[in-house]
């Protein structure tokens, strides 16, 4: 187990270093030259040569790219992401303020993909091609298929201004993340749905599960207490895709919704070409991101006893 | 090989979405960005099917031409991410060691990347356009097609017979890429599909937000975008776009699934006992 | 009908196809005597395993069964899903075939264990958990206590074929029924399923059913033999007797292909299911008739059942 943790811990560098290096990548090729930027930030409206050179200097845009690489990640990795063209204020403080609201809203749709998901699947597997199995099938189709934006669009219509149950926008209360994180879920949850359907059926195939059969156990226990434990397996191994999706998707749904998360953060930036904001944006999602996908191979591990006590070779 | 009539119903529609796509300069009735400041946010009518727009232009046409461009490029993105894929698999595949570790580690940074922040990261750098969805859609669905070949050129590198066409002198890369190819060409097939009916939906998001295909252009992520505030007044120019999306995204997963049943049981046609 | 024997009845067991239905077991009537070992030997595929699973009812729901199996007054291919759980393992028992796979990788051997003396024994608590150890003991297991906290995962092959039969013998049935237990097993591992079975019919359960295609192992242990061809019943008898003077073209040629008796294989089977003798095509000695008319049930000798016009 803790060989596990520790090699997980140690293939997570190398993608964290990677995605600081497209973060960068993404700064350095975005328009403009930060120097007349700076400048202009500083009320010289109409640089000279010498100063724009001057600047680049003092900003270090003429050493060789590596350097201002490493340059570059020492201070994002003390917090500092630069500062808003926009207002001045500090971006790395900016994103770290408004990561939880993003984090609660993704890991609250994550929460509904496996309710919805697992419980769907159960339910199709259970009842496996009657009526319900394809019905539910029907609707997992439906729920993976609708473009999301559209949804959301609908959502709103319906629930807050039709019905006027839940808020339009912005985040006062839980009630405030129930109509977003849903939508987020929605693919999610339809995707997991026909995953889990499908993986508890090949498991309810397994040998193993008609020997438990063979002992006496009816067919609800030996789905319950045999293959369903199994079934998760792959599912667990995919829950760090969709919260990559999640995650990503936040950003529209925010925007949407007029969340103030990280994701609503990036995309106004990107209206105002305030671009030190989405490179920071990149590296904080990616983190999570990674941080979170950590956490689900632990849970794996609980889950899979043979990673738990051989270390597991894949 | 027998294919369902279900398959056949979702190939017509999707035969029809697409046909009417291509033939929209012939069959829509207007021009779709013809503006008629006479005509704004009217409802159906004989003359115009689906209403008109805040702008006067015809929903109908514009719906028509709307799938166009974001099912050109879903297509074009997906086969470009397909031959990347393919060509980063079977190098890792087939040299393996420091290489292959290299294009891993790579492959696995672009896992680590949600795709969505990846695309809105790019089109917020390069600006909104096709270059810069293009290059989004690939450098987020590359890595698919990658494990598949990867997983099938190790494969194939272990089995005897390769050893053999060696000796005879053919040029091995060569030999791998011949026997790799119809090997995974069942998956190949389904994670195309798929990654189409990904792109499709990516694209509309991404034009929905600005970021992609830019006003005026007639796409339906575009026309959903203009009319979110009109949904009260005119609910059709948020419905009809929308709906075309949902279908065709709807469509090509079921496709995805009836290719994937065709080739399951393909894969294990042998009864025993 | 009724009684401790198990008697099937006209046992037509049918999957679907590709087109129409594949014939598994076609129109057996067999008895399996209670207080001896019956042997059913065949190759793969010649449909041992479906009839031996027809009793348990657990071939899945996409095989058509049809035929009677009676059993203590039972026809168990009509009993409800409730009865038939209480037989499964309680009064019926299974020893698999793959060890390896028949048990849950994510399930401690020890729960996978107590499950069958919750649901059948009156044992409970440490009673139950001694019971469990005494009996992996008797199987040949040197430190039981050690199993029951492990996954099958951690336990080489012939550890878990141990605890797949003490599984099997938990619930303390009248009948076992073990289907291939040395399939897939080297010298070493055959013979410690053959102890282990020795074991078990010496000092459990007396009336066991042998599913196998190692004809040592049969001849070794069965009382009774039946022999079985795609599907049909061809030849039945005392085990010695059968052994020693096999009657039908298809049981001489399955014995001369032991290795024993240097290898005579057997050509791979030819599914044509016509008129005639399911052996036709591979017989030796067919004769014209043979391909026309079915074979009769004929009885040479006392106690010994063939279906081969030679005989009638």
């Amino acid at each position: 187990m803790i060989h596990y943790c520790i090699r997980k811990l140690l293939t997570m560098i190398p993608v964290l270093l990677g995605i600081s290096i497209v973060a960068f990548a993404l700064g350095k090729l975005s328009p403009g030259d930060p120097a007349i930027e700076a400048l202009r930030r500083i009320a010289v409206e109409d640089p000279t040569a010498e100063q724009i050179e001057a600047m680049r200097e003092e900003m270090g845009l003429l050493d060789p790219v590596p350097v201002q690489y490493g340059t570059w990640l020492k201070h994002a990795l003390s917090g500092d992401l630069g500062e808003s063209y926009l207002d001045g204020t500090p971006i790395g403080a900016e994103l770290l303020r408004r990561l939880p609201v993003t984090v609660r809203l993704s890991l609250l749709a994550l929460f509904w993909t496996l309710l919805f998901g697992l419980s769907g699947g159960i339910c199709m597997a259970w009842h496996q091609n009657s009526a319900a199995d394809k019905v539910l099938s029907g609707v997992a189709v439906f729920l993976l298929s609708i473009p999301g934006f559209w949804l959301a669009i609908f959502a709103i219509i319906l629930f807050s201004e039709i019905l006027h149950w839940l808020p339009t926008s912005g985040i006062d209360s839980w009630r405030s993340y129930l109509m977003p994180s849903l939508v987020l879920a929605a693919s999610n949850i339809g995707v997991t749905a026909r995953l889990t359907r499908g993986s508890l059926l090949k498991e309810m195939g397994q040998h193993y599960a008609l020997v438990a059969s063979s002992k006496g156990l009816s067919r609800r226990s030996v789905l319950t207490k045999h293959a369903f434990r199994n079934s998760l397996v792959p599912v667990v191994t995919l829950v760090g895709n969709y919260f990559g999706g999640i995650l990503g998707g936040s950003a529209i749904v925010e925007s949407i919704f007029a969340v103030p998360g990280i994701g609503k953060y990036a995309l106004d930036a990107i209206y105002t070409r305030d671009y030190l904001v989405i490179q920071g944006y990149v590296l904080f999602t990616g983190a999570t991101f990674v941080l979170v996908t950590l956490a689900i191979d632990l849970l794996y591990a609980v889950i899979n006893p043979k990673i738990r006590l051989e270390g597991g070779v894949r | 090989m027998r294919v369902r009539r279900s398959t056949w119903i979702l190939i017509g529609i999707l035969a029809i979405l697409v046909g009417v796509s291509m033939l929209a300069p012939v069959l829509a009735p207007y021009e779709p960005n013809a503006i008629d400041m006479s005509r704004i946010q009217e409802g159906p009518s004989a003359a115009h099917w689906l209403g008109t727009d805040n702008l006067g232009r015809d929903v109908l046409s514009r719906v028509m031409y709307g799938g166009r461009q974001s099912m050109l490029l879903a297509v074009i993105a997906t086969s470009c991410s397909l031959l990347l894929g393919m060509t980063v698999g079977v190098v890792a595949g087939y040299f393996g060691g420091f290489i292959d570790t290299c294009l891993t580690i790579v492959s696995n940074i672009f896992q680590g990347l949600p795709g969505t922040t990846l695309m809105i990261a790019i089109a917020g750098i390069m600006g909104g356009g096709i270059d810069s969805l293009l290059l989004s859609l690939v450098l987020t669905s590359w890595v698919s097609f990658s494990r598949l070949a990867r997983g099938e050129t190790m494969a194939v590198c272990g089995e005897n017979f390769i050893e053999g066409e060696r000796s005879v002198g053919a040029g091995s890369f060569r030999i791998i890429v011949r026997n790799v190819l119809p090997n995974i060409i069942g998956n190949l097939a389904v994670v195309f599909t798929t990654r189409v009916g990904r792109a499709v939906l990516s694209v509309a998001s991404l034009s929905f937000l600005g970021l992609g295909l830019q006003p005026p252009t007639p796409d339906w992520g575009v026309m959903i975008s203009d009319a979110r505030g009109m949904f009260r007044s005119s609910p059709l120019l948020v419905i009809a776009p929308g709906a075309c999306i949902f279908v065709l995204s709807m469509c090509v997963n079921l496709l995805g699934d009836a290719l994937r049943d065709y080739m399951d049981v393909r894969s294990d046609a042998g009864f025993d006992k | 009908m009724g009684g401790e024997d198990i008697q099937i009845r006209h046992l037509t067991v049918k999957f679907p196809a590709r087109e129409g239905w594949s014939v598994a077991v076609d129109d057996i009537s067999l008895d399996l005597p209670s207080g001896q070992i019956t042997g059913l030997v065949g190759e793969s595929g010649s449909g041992k395993s479906v009839l031996g699973m027809s009793i348990l009812q657990l071939l899945g729901a996409s095989a058509k069964v049809e035929g009677e199996c009676w059993y203590e007054g039972k026809n168990l291919y009509r009993a409800k899903e409730k009865e038939l759980e209480k037989i499964r393992g309680g009064q019926i028992a299974l020893i698999p075939q793959n060890p390896n796979q028949s048990l849950n990788p994510t399930m401690r051997l020890g729960r996978q264990l107590r499950e069958v003396l919750r649901l059948h024994g009156n044992r409970t608590g440490e009673q139950g958990r001694q019971y469990v150890l005494d009996l992996l003991r008797e199987l040949g297991m040197d430190r039981p206590e050690q199993i029951g906290r492990s996954y099958s995962f951690e336990m080489s092959g012939g550890m878990n074929q141990r605890v797949v039969s003490a599984m099997g013998l938990c619930g303390e049935p009248q009948w076992m029924i073990a289907d291939e237990p040395t399939k897939g097993l080297d010298a070493v591992l055959r013979r410690q399923v053959y102890h282990v079975l020795k074991e078990i019919s010496e000092n459990r359960i007396r009336s066991m059913l042998l599913i196998t295609h190692d004809l040592q192992l049969a001849w070794k242990l069965c009382g009774r033999i039946c022999v079985l061809y795609s599907g049909v019943l061809v030849e039945q008898g005392g085990g010695s007797e059968l052994f020693r003077n096999p009657l039908h073209p298809y049981t001489r040629g399955l014995f001369e292909s032991l290795p024993a008796k240097g290898m005579h294989p057997i050509p791979a089977p030819v599914r044509e299911k016509g008129e005639g003798c399911m052996f036709y095509n591979r017989c030796p000695l067919a004769k014209e008739r043979c391909g026309r008319e079915r074979p009769g049930e004929y009885q040479p000798e006392q106690g010994r059942i063939v279906r081969c016009f030679l005989y009638a």
